[in-house]
């Protein structure tokens, strides 16, 4: 290298920024002070984050319309309902005529694509309707229920609700991979310690080829790894250079989890063959998620049913802390052949693999002897809806008002709160106390004000979400 | 300790310890047999002009553009992984081989590793994860392993790609293998090292572990094969590979 016989003014603010970094990955800005109050890894908060990508039609699931009222081509709503082919939501459209469906002793009613969620899981569902999403541009809103800050142009503002669940809740020691996102979802860790960051694997197959070497007789010495460590490690002139934004200093970090995950037996959780012994954990998996056990594969294997199996190990095993699936493309359904007959069932796979998940989950113990469940959030959601009213493709396209699912820890079930006008299929304001529409006093409903609330429900800060004047929707909270 | 001190005892470490090599000298005169001067990677976004700005933006200095570091695109890192492995004995490019496919296509891993489809997605990660590196240390482990091999079926050592300034029956000298070394950082990461730069020791440390691994005879590679094929893989995996 050339020498240089001093310090320069460029070497000294290199020399800051480094040190800023260290400061920042520290948790010094911000994260040290917001942690929650959380010591005992086996209480720590879990959540589950399932997204709906392609822009879900909330009519077919969780805020839907009497078929009988709202039948009509000509009017501000069209269900739509008299053209679905796809056989199973056109049987329950067919059994109910209203195409509503509402379990036995339930508060709320649900469309005919919502599967067997509804009625497996009942007392724990709550229902978000009428969110503003404020975009209908798939990229936005996706990265807006993403982060619960709206997006600067396309680009992400700020970190993932997984990303700051699992950094502000102060375990990320105690977990191997605190951060698991499956399916293609986008990850965003924006100053907060790179431990938090999301390890994205496309579904179980991968993670398999994740937590081992694929060829085992090319392994290198340890002692050859740890000689790595320190060179990489080493405070060397070039790459403290190129540390901008912290790059160097985070591809150690992933370098150093790397060589930590390749090296445990991780991956026996994830491997799903066929026919594992009665009682095991991998049998009672199966059961929940009603995989046939001589032949896994055709139930999991590129299905939501596979992520959400994925999920369930990670956090069953003490492997993760959260997980962010991308659980099914429900197809952005302009056309008629995918709005009446893809739409419905990728939504009622999503559904199902969903109900299987919180069945597995409630059916699990952690080392306390707690359900699993006890401790879990989950949040179902899609960058926005679909419009009221057929376009002339026999399709839907997009529309702003949303809904999301919620359910778990410190959130009441059997509940559905806000509504869509039956005029247009608007967001109505609601009372954040009640729940109810409120067309004079209420409040918009925005992604923001959903993270908000769950991180409050689970006990965890929600300080991050700077400039979007977050709402606690009170209504939701088990102890608002 | 709290956050605070610690955060702050990080800080004064790193002024501590900025780079302030040995002055160079002034006007180095240029020698046939003498090694190219030591080159220095430049800072981010410095090409030491500065620019004034228009005068209905109020004049003066305005700093140049420039854009933060981010980790290459798996397409860059397909070809520069290749590029560095160069041929094997008959010509052909060295590739990374899985099932039959080149590691980083999309009937491999290259999905995986987010190449984007442009079907459901159409970015592509900036930020190095645990999942890329653990496939780059994959890919790393194949291709120098496949290296070392050719290497060794080179009878002239001048072709060889991965040791061809230390000989690897036992005879090479510290020389040897601190050229050697040079060459490799110069290979890997484009960087004309200083014969007295600390990275040299640093990767020399590899280069020891991974030879003093070989214990017995009959193994794949012998001793310092295995060196030097610990020490592709830490350059082939190091930071200073991956930055775009």
């Amino acid at each position: 290298m050339k020498h240089r016989s001093s310090i320069t003014r460029r070497q000294l603010l290199g020399a800051l920024g480094l040190g800023g970094g260290a400061l920042l990955l520290d948790g010094f800005l911000g994260l040290r002070h917001a942690r929650a109050d959380v010591t005992d890894p086996d209480d720590a908060p879990l959540l589950v984050m399932c997204e709906f990508t392609g822009g879900w039609d909330t009519l077919y699931s969780l805020d839907p319309r009497n078929h009988q009222i709202f039948g009509d081509p000509a009017g501000g709503i069209f269900t739509g309902f008299d053209t679905v082919t796809d056989p199973i939501t056109k049987g329950v459209i067919d059994t109910t005529s209203t195409g509503l469906v509402r379990p036995t002793g339930g508060n709320v009613d649900f469309g005919p694509a919502i599967g067997s969620l509804a009625s497996d899981h009942r007392d724990d569902l709550c229902v978000v309707r009428g969110v503003n999403m404020g975009t209908l541009t798939h990229e936005v809103g996706r990265r807006y229920f993403l982060t619960g800050k709206f997006p600067r142009g396309l680009a992400a503002s700020g970190s993932s609700l997984e990303t700051w669940w699992a950094a502000a809740g102060g375990h990320l020691a105690d977990h191997q991979i605190p951060n698991l996102v499956a399916g293609g979802a986008e990850t965003y860790n924006e100053g907060l310690s790179p431990l938090a960051s999301g390890l994205q694997v496309p579904g179980y197959a991968e993670m398999l080829q994740v937590l081992r070497p694929l060829n085992a007789s090319l392994a290198l010495d340890e002692k050859v790894t740890q000689a790595a460590a320190k060179l990489h490690g080493g405070a060397f002139c070039v790459p403290r250079q190129l540390d901008a934004n912290g790059h160097v200093t985070n591809h150690v970090a992933a370098w150093t989890s790397a060589q930590s995950l390749a090296s445990g037996g991780l991956w026996k959780h994830f491997d799903f063959k066929p026919n594992p012994p009665a009682g095991s954990q991998l049998d009672n998996l199966y059961k929940a998620f009603g995989v046939n056990p001589a032949n896994p594969a055709a139930a999991l294997a590129g299905k939501p049913r596979g992520q959400a199996a994925l999920a369930a190990q990670a956090l069953a095993n003490g492997i993760s802390q959260v997980a962010l699936l991308r659980l099914v493309n429900v197809i952005d359904a302009h056309f008629d052949d995918d709005w009446t007959a893809g739409h419905p069932a990728a939504q009622r796979s999503g559904f199902d693999a969903v109900s299987n998940l919180i069945t597995y989950l409630k059916s699990t113990e952690d080392k306390k002897g707690k359900s699993l469940w006890d401790r879990t959030t989950l949040m179902c959601f899609s960058e926005f809806a679909r419009a009221p009213k057929l376009n002339p493709q026999g399709g839907r396209d997009h529309h702003l008002a949303s809904a999301c699912l919620l359910a778990g820890r410190g959130i009441k079930g059997n509940l559905a709160i806000g509504g869509t006008r039956d005029t247009n299929y608007d967001a109505r304001p609601i009372n954040l106390k009640t729940g109810a529409p409120d067309d004079e006093m209420g409040e918009s409903i925005r992604p923001s004000d959903i993270h908000a609330t769950i991180l409050q429900a689970a006990g965890l800060p929600y300080n991050h979400i700077s400039n979007q004047s977050p709402k606690l929707i009170e209504a939701i909270l088990k102890t608002p | 300790m709290s956050a605070g001190y610690l955060g702050l005892a990080a800080l004064a470490l790193t002024l501590v310890i900025g780079c302030n090599p040995s002055p160079a000298p002034s006007n180095p005169s240029p020698s046939p047999t003498a090694d190219p001067p030591a080159w220095e990677h430049p800072s981010v976004g410095a090409d030491g002009k500065a620019e004034a700005a228009p005068t209905d933006f109020g004049g003066g200095l305005k700093p140049s553009a420039s854009r933060s570091v981010r980790r290459m695109r798996i397409d860059t890192l397909q070809a520069a992984m290749s590029k560095v492995a160069g041929n094997d004995v008959y010509g052909a490019p060295i590739e990374w081989k899985y099932n039959g496919n080149n590691g980083f296509s999309d009937l491999a891993f290259g999905k995986a590793l987010g190449r984007p489809d442009f079907q459901t997605s159409t970015e592509e990660s900036g930020v190095t994860s645990a999942l890329y590196m653990k496939f780059v240390g994959d890919a790393s482990r194949d291709l120098c392993m496949q290296m070392a091999k050719n290497d060794l079926k080179r009878t002239d050592a001048t072709t060889r790609s991965l040791f061809p300034k230390a000989a690897v029956d036992g005879t090479a000298t510290d020389a040897d293998k601190a050229a050697n070394l040079r060459y490799l950082v110069l290979r890997f990461h484009g960087l004309r090292l200083d014969a007295a730069d600390p990275m040299i020791p640093a990767l020399r440390a590899v280069y020891d572990a991974g030879e003093g691994s070989v214990t017995a005879p009959g193994g794949e590679l012998p001793p310092a094969a295995e060196g030097w094929r610990g020490a592709c893989v830490a350059l082939f995996e190091s930071p200073l590979f991956h930055n775009d």
